[in-house]
């Protein structure tokens, strides 16, 4: 059989195996999901090797993978050898790998001739998780009590028997719990799929070469980490942030973000030293999202094939003071975690573009959510939500993309207007562009993503929004993108709500929120960008004639539609000036 | 006589089949400009005197249109506030990983995208109006830009047709010159992008496929009056309905090539296949029961290679109508093969496509391929191939592999050479598994049909790797497409919006609902020149629970003492219960009515094409040369054979040399071939 070495075809051929493996798992994820969060893809599956190390990438965003990594070595560390074929363990803890409450893990051991040789792996984003608030991922709550169930680590199937008095002890709990249990049944589905796949590839290859090729495949990313870090220039670089929200919406916080990255040939290492103390409100990054956003953003400098894993890390270095916004305390809440997580992704781009200014883009902006709770007319009970997202900023070669999911997140996508029309008492009425919104640069942001709902029915709503005061700084001479907002209309009015990264709200039929996703940064000089360009966005109505002279310094013919090239030349030649 | 013609982005393939059931077949340089001209030269050079009954015809002309932005200036007019959605395609993108990947541009610049004022809602009822003055001043500004069509897509009006109905009058009036495609008449199903989306490709392919087609027609007239073209789903259509529903003509050249397979299959009496067809960019496989393809409700256009994107998609554009449910992946024979950071081998997605081409071919390629990875493994002839048409240089691609591959890995060349096929087999594995065990299907239950230029060579390995045992190459697989053309049916598809909770349904309204299709489908094919007693008609329904965000689509067979609730409710838990394993006592919805109205054609008779005329492959005589089998069975000489020596069967290792095509026989393998040309090769010890 193979021994230690390197093997360049096989580390190939099973990657791609186990690639196709974890697709498989997420199809019948999707398919048979039950919650709106599973239809819109706020799910990701792996695979790890019998020791629990992660060897297959299937349908997950790279910060997913990083964190289900440590969550499944938590796992591990749990129950040692104490694993039956049948067992389901379930985790949704953010202080053993995972990163708020609502999203729970299921892990299943795969055997293959009594000996373990993997753990499938499935997560999901809940609808509930049960707690104060709906959702269980506000920001205003201050302990991880306040937040829902705790799952720590727990068998849900031993050997293939159900803990009933731990499933009847979840659904005493949460909301909408049909819904909940059709969501675990779909990972279980999903998981055993993955055992069933394995272990035919055990059949094929046989357990040495199964577990040598897993060496290579860790020892694999090692290797291209390292090659790519090698084209990082040696030095200290540093970026700085304020963090506007301190989960209440306070006026006039400022919070410090600070990352110091040391680029030595060999490893990065990453400190935050500088960041602020951990804050009341539940806006923290666990450390185990702390640590999947670094590895996420180095992923970004790396060939897209190459697997996050245990070899991945190991050029990487980390370190977050303990009891910061990035390493909290327990029981510090953390279930309204995104914005952050967010703005920490941002911060590494930029600290990564001071290193590597041709090739880091700024990642943009989105995952704004409404969750939108309460009773049908029959009585039914119902638990909408909707995510969507602004678009990719400015890159170093191209303009960002107008309206997708940013660069830091998995495949998501919204669902149609048509089918949310269908089961739920609401209107979409309108999702699209906002003018004007884009950051301005050689290569624009995207622009702002506007979407307006109508309320047929009452009930809670939460609207998740980032960027409301801060806007999506450009990046080497290009410009902010716009701001986020959310306009709500009753019958006493219309008003600007306030500038909280989480809103909550009683609607009432007929009430309608029409909220706006930031714009995002544009890159490079805005004067530089070509006027043919400019006059590209004006003619597709996403630039007004004023914001093309204003931003751009282009000077478009109202009459004809054409660029005036001498007046162009001469208000860019006096914008250079000033 | 019947002509098919398949014009590929390389090649143009025809086939010839005069009264007799003779064959003539000829291969040709895709002209564009010549269209036409150059399949008038060869049905000329084939039969001079004789009628030509009907020509077939597979072509990428459609999908070369959306896919390069070459369709024509259209307009889409849709319910204020969702014009974006187009553009935007649900947000999503292919490739998680890829912070260097651009959207396609969208189908309608964004300035062409107008919003009219009205609504309907969710359960289909008016809210909103339509102001028939602000639809006549969005159309009168889209027709002084100067667009050729409108695309009309409202929102829910897939539920209440009216406004859509309305605006089509207006347009009408106003510029009956214009071409207009009403969403509620070309798609009407829920999702408002996808809905969308076909109606413009629809619409945009209009002009473009009209303008081809006469072209085409004037060539061709001189030796026959009816073209028929081939469909993504594996049927035909006249040319006439072609030129009204062109966006059914997308996937036309691959679907060719599928239908063959299961023809051949059927005639072959074999229950399970796969068929796989790799040529010079891509390889794709579709999953054939009882001679029946499987078929998706739906795809992209413009995606390329769907593999990292078929769980959600968005890589291309949203293209509902029925195609066969072929998995693509980017592996062929002319994938570059290149080392990564961390010191792996790859082979593609980058190919080098016919131009430059393989290191091989001398013109001007430098950097290895699979198929230079084939010549140096001595499966492919190391001098010349395609009936000595092209010539082979083993030396350039040894020395090509040796520098670019082995040597930076440390390897033998020949190994290195191995290494290559082995990693473009595994890419293409996963397309062969997505087909089989991804759709629930144990791919050691079915056989390998392989075709394309490159497919014989990899299918054994491939087979083998998948625990399948048996593979049949069938006649003339470099020209497979073009023989499958000659083997269609007429087929048409409908599809009708229920979307009703099964507790709500009216006992009747399946059945009426199913009639009113039936009418449809009757009256386009009596335009087609088909009788009514000629058509064979299939009714599906698709269901779901109602929380659900896909549908099962299943045959609708109901006994004339069933309730149609009831028998929906059972049909419908059972297969949810095989797909996923369980059922739930949950709400079910029925969303959909299909129906499928297949007529047949005029048909090639299978049973002795392979040896029937010109096309005949000539008998080798037996030569050898080195090939190799990698580490497991090493270098071995290798008889080099045709198909008719191998009527008694033979162990490998063999390569079988055609005009068309090699097939490769490890050493594992033996093969054989039947009295009509079915080779046949199976694993050893099955």
């Amino acid at each position: 059989m193979h021994g230690p070495a390197f093997d360049p075809i096989l580390v190939e051929v099973v990657k791609n195996e186990l690639a196709a493996i974890t697709e498989e798992m997420a199809i019948a994820i999707w398919k048979t999901g039950r919650s709106a969060m599973v239809k819109t893809g706020d799910f990701a599956t792996a695979l790890c090797d019998g020791k629990g190390r992660l060897i297959g990438q299937g349908y997950a965003a790279p910060f997913q993978l990083a964190f289900l990594m440590r969550a499944v070595e938590c796992v591990v560390e749990k129950f040692g050898e104490d694993f039956q074929p049948g067992d389901v363990v379930l985790s949704n803890d953010p202080y053993a790998g995972m990163t708020h409450m609502p999203d729970v893990a299921v892990i299943t051991p795969a055997f293959w001739q009594g000996k373990r040789v993997a753990f499938s792996v499935a997560y999901s984003h809940h609808t509930d998780i049960g707690g104060r608030f709906p959702g269980g991922f506000s920001s205003q709550c201050t302990e991880a009590f306040e937040e829902g169930l705790r799952l720590p680590i727990v068998k849900l199937y031993d050997a293939g028997k159900c803990n009933e008095a731990l499933l009847q002890t979840v659904l005493a709990n949460v909301r909408m719990g049909e819904e909940w249990l059709g969501d675990v049944e779909a990972k279980i589905a999903g998981c055993r799929r993955g055992d069933r796949e394995v272990m035919a590839l055990l059949d094929k290859y046989g357990p040495a070469t199964f577990a040598a090729t897993c060496d290579y495949l860790i020892d694999y990313s090692e290797k291209a980490v390292r090659r790519a870090l090698a084209e990082v220039p040696h030095g200290t670089y540093v970026h700085e942030d304020l963090f506007e929200e301190d989960g209440f919406g306070s006026a006039g916080v400022a919070l410090p973000l600070k990352v110091t990255l040391v680029a030595d040939g060999h490893t990065l290492a990453f400190d935050f030293a500088g960041t602020a103390p951990q804050a009341a409100g539940a806006i923290n990054l666990p450390i185990s999202m702390t640590t999947a956003t670094v590895l996420s953003a180095v992923k970004g400098l790396v060939d897209p094939d190459v697997l996050t894993n245990a070899g991945f890390t190991r050029p990487i270095r980390i370190a977050v003071p303990e009891g910061s916004l990035l390493n909290p305390r327990y029981p510090a809440a953390v279930g309204g975690r995104a914005p952050l997580f967010f703005r920490v992704m941002d911060l590494l781009s930029r600290v990564l573009a001071k290193a590597l200014p041709e090739r880091v883009p700024i990642p943009g902006e989105g995952g704004d959510v409404l969750h939108f709770t309460g009773r049908r007319q029959d009585g039914s009970e119902f638990a909408f939500l909707d995510i969507f997202f602004g678009g990719w900023g400015g890159r170093p070669n191209q303009d960002g993309i107008d309206g997708v999911a940013p660069m830091a997140f998995g495949s998501y996508g919204t669902i149609p207007a048509e089918v949310l029309e269908r089961e739920y008492p609401i209107v979409v009425e309108g999702f699209g562009y906002v003018p004007d919104s884009g950051g301005p640069g050689k290569h624009r942001g995207s622009q702002a993503i506007f979407k307006q709902w109508r309320f047929r029915g009452p009930g809670r709503a939460m609207v998740r929004t980032n960027r409301l005061s801060r806007p999506n700084a450009g990046l080497a001479g290009g410009e902010a993108g716009a701001l986020s907002r959310n306009v709500l209309t009753t019958a006493k009015g219309t008003e600007d709500l306030p500038r909280k990264a989480h809103m909550h709200l009683h609607v009432e039929p007929g009430d309608r929120l029409y909220h706006v996703v930031s714009g995002s940064g544009g890159h490079g000089d805005p004067l530089a960008r070509e006027p043919h360009r400019v006059l590209t966005d004006v003619l597709d109505e996403k630039l007004s004639l004023e914001a093309a002279a204003a931003q751009y310094g282009v000077v478009i013919d109202a009459s004809r539609l054409v660029v005036d090239e001498d007046a162009t030349a001469a208000l860019r030649a006096s914008r250079r000036r000033a | 006589m019947r002509v098919g013609f398949d014009i590929g982005g390389t090649f143009t393939d025809i086939v010839v089949a005069d009264d007799d059931g003779r064959l003539h077949t000829a291969k040709v340089l895709s002209l564009l400009d010549q269209v036409g001209a150059d399949i008038a030269a060869a049905v000329e050079h084939a039969a001079k005197e004789a009628p030509v009954a009907a020509f077939v015809h597979g072509t990428t002309i459609a999908s070369n249109a959306v896919i390069e932005g070459k369709a024509a200036p259209t307009g889409l007019l849709t319910t204020r506030g969702f014009r974006d959605e187009l553009e935007m395609r649900g947000q999503r993108r292919p490739n998680v990983f890829d912070a260097n990947w651009n959207r396609l541009p969208p189908l309608v610049p964004r300035r062409w995208r107008r919003e009219i004022e009205e609504r309907i809602l969710g359960d289909g009822s008016i809210e909103h109006p339509l102001d028939a003055r602000q639809v006549q001043a969005e159309v009168r500004r889209l027709v002084a830009d100067g667009v050729e069509a409108i695309a009309v897509s409202l929102i829910n009006a897939y539920l209440n047709p009216r406004h859509e109905a309305e605006i089509g009058r207006l347009i009408d009036q106003l510029a009956p010159e214009l071409v207009v495609c009403l969403s509620s008449e070309v798609h009407p199903e829920i999702r408002e992008y996808e809905r969308a989306s076909t109606t413009v490709i629809n619409a945009s392919l209009i002009p473009i496929v009209r303008r081809y087609l006469d072209n085409l027609e004037g060539h061709l007239a001189r030796f026959g009056q009816r073209l028929l073209i081939m469909q993504s789903n594996g049927g035909i259509m006249t040319a006439a309905a072609a030129r009204r529903r062109p966006a059914l003509m997308i996937e036309s050249g691959p679907a060719a090539g599928v239908l063959a397979a299961a023809r051949f299959a059927q005639h072959a009496e074999l229950a399970r296949v796969i068929s796989f067809d790799m040529g010079g960019t891509t390889a794709k496989a579709c999953l054939i029961e009882n001679g029946v393809p499987l078929e998706k409700p739906g795809g992209e256009v413009g995606g390329g290679a769907t593999m990292t994107t078929r769980l959600f998609g968005g890589a291309g554009h949203a293209l509902r109508v029925p195609w066969l449910d072929i998995v693509e992946v980017g592996a062929g024979g002319g994938s570059i093969a290149w080392i990564d950071e961390g010191g792996a081998l790859r082979a593609g997605p980058r190919s080098a496509g016919a131009d430059p081409g393989p290191v091989c071919y001398g013109r001007g390629g430098s950097e290895p391929t699979v198929t230079d990875a084939n010549v140096v493994l001595g499966y492919m002839n190391p001098s010349a191939i395609a009936d000595a048409t092209l010539r082979i240089d083993r030396q350039a691609a040894f020395a090509a592999i040796e520098a670019k591959v082995a040597r930076p890995l440390g390897l033998d060349p020949l190994q290195a050479a191995h290494g290559i096929v082995q990693v473009a087999n595994a890419t293409m594995m996963r397309a062969l598994r997505a087909v089989s065990t991804e759709r629930g299907r144990d791919p050691r239950q079915y056989a390998l049909i392989p075709f394309g230029g490159a497919g014989p060579m990899h299918a054994a390995t491939l087979a083998e790797n998948l625990g399948i045992r048996v593979v049949h190459v069938p006649p003339h697989p470099g020209l497979f497409s073009a023989l499958g053309l000659l083997l269609a049916d007429y087929r048409h598809d409908y599809i009708r919006s229920i979307a009703l909770a099964l507790s709500e349904l009216q006992d009747d309204a399946v059945a009426a609902g199913f009639a009113a299709l039936q009418t449809e489908a009757l009256a386009d094919l009596a335009a087609e020149g088909i009788a009514a007693q000629a058509v064979r008609f299939q009714r599906q329904v698709d269901l779901k629970y109602g929380y659900q965000v896909t549908e099962l689509t299943l045959p609708f067979e109901p006994e004339s003492q069933d309730s149609v609730v009831g028998y929906l409710k059972n049909s419908f838990n059972a297969a949810h219960r095989q797909a996923f394993g369980y059922q739930r006592d949950d709400v079910i919805e029925l969303v959909s009515l299909r129906l499928r109205a297949q007529a047949a054609a005029d048909k090639l008779d299978l049973a002795g094409i392979a040896g029937a005329g010109k096309g005949r492959p000539r008998r080798l005589g037996e030569s050898s040369r080195q090939a190799y089998f990698g580490p497991r069975f090493g270098l071995h000489e290798t008889p080099v054979v045709g198909r008719w020596d191998l009527q008694r069967s033979r162990s490998g290792p063999l390569v079988v040399e055609e005009p068309d095509t090699t097939v490769v026989v490890p050493p594992n393998w033996t093969a054989l071939s039947d009295a009509a040309g079915h080779l046949t090769l199976h694993l050893a010890g099955s």
